[in-house]
């Protein structure tokens, strides 16, 4: 790495020690102490595994980042030369080490957290010192003007409002055409819509076809949404630069436009870390939880399992990998949603080897993509990524994250794996059967007849709300809600059934006032619930 | 001066010790309970408790994590660490005699000290084997480059321990009733100073350097594993 000539003035020593400070806590200051440097990062490390590199190990990493803390907090073990601190200003060498080593070998993968014996958060830890090298004006030039980008135009590529409304234009002309039917619409700032769908820029700029994948979806499902034409920008590379302040404002972006719409369920397409900071990292940096994230794969997941739409798979013959974005599958949890979705639209699935939570990071996480000056490096860890799809055998790989397409499009190219790289929407739109099924219920599962509803029933919702079979308490506490809104003409409350049928921990219903309600056979509430915390359970601060 | 020295060690030190592990343990606590918490979540968490704590249960008994990732070193950290849980359990009986343990198992006097001599050799040469190939393991090039002073200071002082201990058993001759009644006696705050043997000496106090060390070290792993797996631990 060449050093270039720092431009703006540097923050003082003690300036960025007194960052580091702010970012401690209590979860940091445990990793530091009980990491026991056994290595058993490394071989979860992908940068290590492709290059036996010793100074790629996640250990070293968090050890140079310890070292930085030892220095900054100090204590009484500095009488002892060998466990203390050395004093001084920090160096331009340790800084571009640290630069090195925070930015340019870790992609923030989790991969080493979830094996690591002491379960310690490498990806908090880099997050740390990412921030002050940030605050030094250190961090890599690409992702740096990535976030500055989205900062001053409102989305990382610098799309004017103009340019996107006429490619969303465009797409719903294309739509119209593909569907046959000239009243299909793509609606653009439509106030009180459900969902707010928000996008990457990166399909706005270079892969439109992928809005009209995803809209075709959301045609045949019947789903009421709309795109905001000021903030529609799902990602927030500040969650890779560390700089909290910079990812609120970004964060607070989308949130504000869902406010000025009036919609409280924000539906993402499919980037994994935007999806990510959105509903996991929101909600602390901006004080807030009223609102709900979706990722494309689980709103999908839930259209097949409701048979909102209805797919083909014989359209997709050839053989397909799913490769789990680090954000989207280890960090948020959606490992199950995109295999069921590709299960019903390709013909034949395999998993990689390992996959799930397991499953190896693309290479290009963590704003890797964005940072040139590592770009050889990034392609050689990218190895064991392309051993891995080579040994599925797969001819189609599949992801639900743009950045991982484009490293996975790289990895192609540069491992001349001769695979076909696509976005799980794609293959789903493909095997799309667009007459739509002849339903009694609405599209949120709620009998559109209330007044039909009758035991067998509620057996059938049931299963198709994933509660099973029904048994004597499932019963009791449907005719204990039934004989309530007959008399309220009111949903209850949960609180309130728990408390009057002392049921409060049993878990039925899979925890959800809005299952019992539709097994019971009530209308759609809609509005009506404000209580209604589906989706926000992991939001809670820990 | 020998007799001044051995008077320190066997007559001063342990409550030095005690109250530096007990202080220190305060100490580190009260500290890290002044920091914020932290609150992003690390990752979404299993819906109900008991899931959590039988992964984490799980882990901590059969190391599950590192046999995942390295089958050398789980083989290692297992010897070690099976090993020291044998070593502690047979050391209750320097302080006290659980008469009513081995009346379940029929054992007389006699019998407890054929047992404890097999049984204590045993625990020690896994403990011996554990140290000695993570020590190896250590000085290997990857992994002299991943380590720090401390981690080899540890190594080595548990080694130190483990070495003097088996020595003691071994090359020596001492009688349990000895470190019997000397431990009663620092329990009753009135220590003697009677065991001459060196083994003894030199084993008691590495133990007590290694105890001082204790909460400010990477040792505290003791703690903080279980608080630090559940928050991963899906």
């Amino acid at each position: 790495m060449t050093t270039e000539p720092l431009t703006l003035t540097r923050p003082s020593t003690e300036e960025l020690y007194k960052f580091l400070g702010t970012k401690l806590n209590r979860n940091l200051a445990m990793y530091f102490q009980s990491c026991q440097r056994c290595g058993a990062c490394a071989e979860n490390c992908h940068y290590y595994k492709a290059t036996g590199d010793p100074k790629m190990i996640p250990a070293y990493k968090a050890e140079l980042v310890r070292r930085l803390y030892k220095r900054q907090q100090g204590s009484f073990l500095n009488i002892l030369p060998w466990f203390g601190s050395r004093d001084g200003e920090l160096s331009d060498d340790e800084l571009q080490l640290l630069v090195d080593s925070v930015f340019g070998r870790c992609t923030m993968c989790r991969r080493c957290t979830i094996n690591c014996p002491m379960g310690i958060d490498i990806a908090m830890i880099m997050r740390a010192c990412r921030g002050m090298l940030t605050l030094a004006h250190l961090a890599p030039k690409g992702l740096q003007a990535t976030v500055d980008k989205h900062l001053q135009t409102g989305n990382n590529m610098g799309v004017s409002s103009q340019e996107f409304v006429e490619t969303v234009k465009w797409m719903e002309e294309e739509l119209q055409k593909d569907v046959g039917d000239p009243n299909c619409t793509i609606p653009i700032d439509k106030p009180g819509a459900k969902n707010l769908w928000v996008l990457n820029p990166r399909e706005v700029m270079f892969f439109p076809l992928l809005l009209k994948a995803q809209a075709k979806i959301f045609y045949a499902a019947g789903e009421d949404y709309t795109l905001s034409s000021r903030s529609w920008d799902v990602t927030n590379y500040a969650l890779f630069n560390g700089d909290d302040v910079a990812a609120r404002t970004i964060a607070g972006y989308v949130l504000s436009e869902a406010d000025r719409l009036g919609i409280k369920k924000i539906l993402c397409t499919e980037c994994g870390h935007g999806m990510r900071q959105l509903k996991q990292m929101a909600p602390i940096w901006l004080k807030r939880n009223d609102f709900q994230v979706r990722a494309f794969v689980e709103v999908v997941a839930d259209y097949i399992r409701r048979e909102r739409i209805k797919l083909d798979p014989k359209v997709n013959q050839e053989r397909v990998t799913y490769h789990d974005p680090c954000n989207q599958g280890r960090s948020a949890g959606y490992i199950e949603e995109p295999r069921y979705v590709l299960r019903h639209s390709v013909m034949d699935y395999v998993d990689l080897l390992p996959s799930g939570r397991d499953n190896w990071c693309c290479g290009g996480g963590g704003g890797a993509l964005t940072m040139s000056e590592f770009r050889s490096r990034r392609l050689d860890a990218a190895k064991v990524k392309a051993d891995q799809l080579k040994a599925s055998g797969a001819k189609i790989v599949a992801t639900s994250c743009h950045n991982c397409i484009d490293q996975l499009n790289e990895i192609n190219r540069h491992y001349n794996l001769g695979m076909k790289v696509v976005n799980t929407c794609e293959l789903t739109a493909d095997a799309l059967v667009l007459a739509r099924p002849k339903d009694d219920h609405d599209g949120e599962g709620y009998l559109k007849d209330p007044s039909i509803w009758n035991w067998d029933m509620a057996q059938i919702i049931a299963i198709r709300e994933r509660v099973g079979d029904l048994t004597e308490d499932h019963r009791r506490i449907i005719e204990y809600v039934r004989n309530y809104y007959d008399t309220h003409k009111d949903w209850p409350l949960p609180a309130r059934i728990g408390k009057d049928l002392d049921v409060k921990r049993s878990g039925l219903f899979n925890r959800s006032p809005e299952v019992l309600f539709k097994v019971a056979g009530l209308p759609n509430p809609g509005d009506h619930i404000t209580w209604d915390v589906r989706g926000l359970k992991d939001c809670g601060e820990k | 001066m020998a007799d001044a020295w051995s008077k320190l060690i066997y007559m001063t030190l342990p409550y030095i010790t005690l109250a530096i592990l007990v202080l220190g343990i305060v100490y580190r606590v009260k500290r890290w309970k002044k920091l914020p918490r932290a609150k992003s979540i690390i990752f979404p968490t299993k819906p109900n408790r008991t899931g959590t704590v039988k992964a984490v249960a799980k882990d901590i008994l059969l190391f599950t994590k590192t046999y995942k990732s390295s089958r050398a070193l789980w083989v290692m950290a297992f010897l070690l660490h099976i090993g020291l849980l044998l070593v502690i359990m047979g050391h209750i009986r320097t302080v006290t005699e659980i008469s009513w343990l081995w009346g379940l198992f029929n054992l007389s006097k006699d019998g407890i000290d054929d047992a404890s001599m097999i049984l204590g050799s045993i625990a020690g040469t896994l403990m011996l084997a554990g140290i000695i190939l993570l020590l190896v393991r250590r000085l290997t090039p990857t992994w002299r480059f991943l380590s720090i002073f401390e981690d080899y200071y540890v190594l080595l002082i548990l080694l130190g321990i483990v070495f003097t201990g088996l020595g003691m058993r071994w090359f020596s001759e001492i009688e349990v009733n000895e470190i019997h009644d000397y431990s009663r006696g620092v329990l009753t705050l009135s220590p003697s100073a009677d065991i001459t043997n060196a083994w003894f000496l030199w084993h008691f106090t590495l133990a007590q350097t290694l105890i001082i060390y204790f909460p400010f070290s990477k040792l505290v792993h003791v703690f903080s594993k279980p608080v630090t797996e559940a928050w991963t631990t899906r």
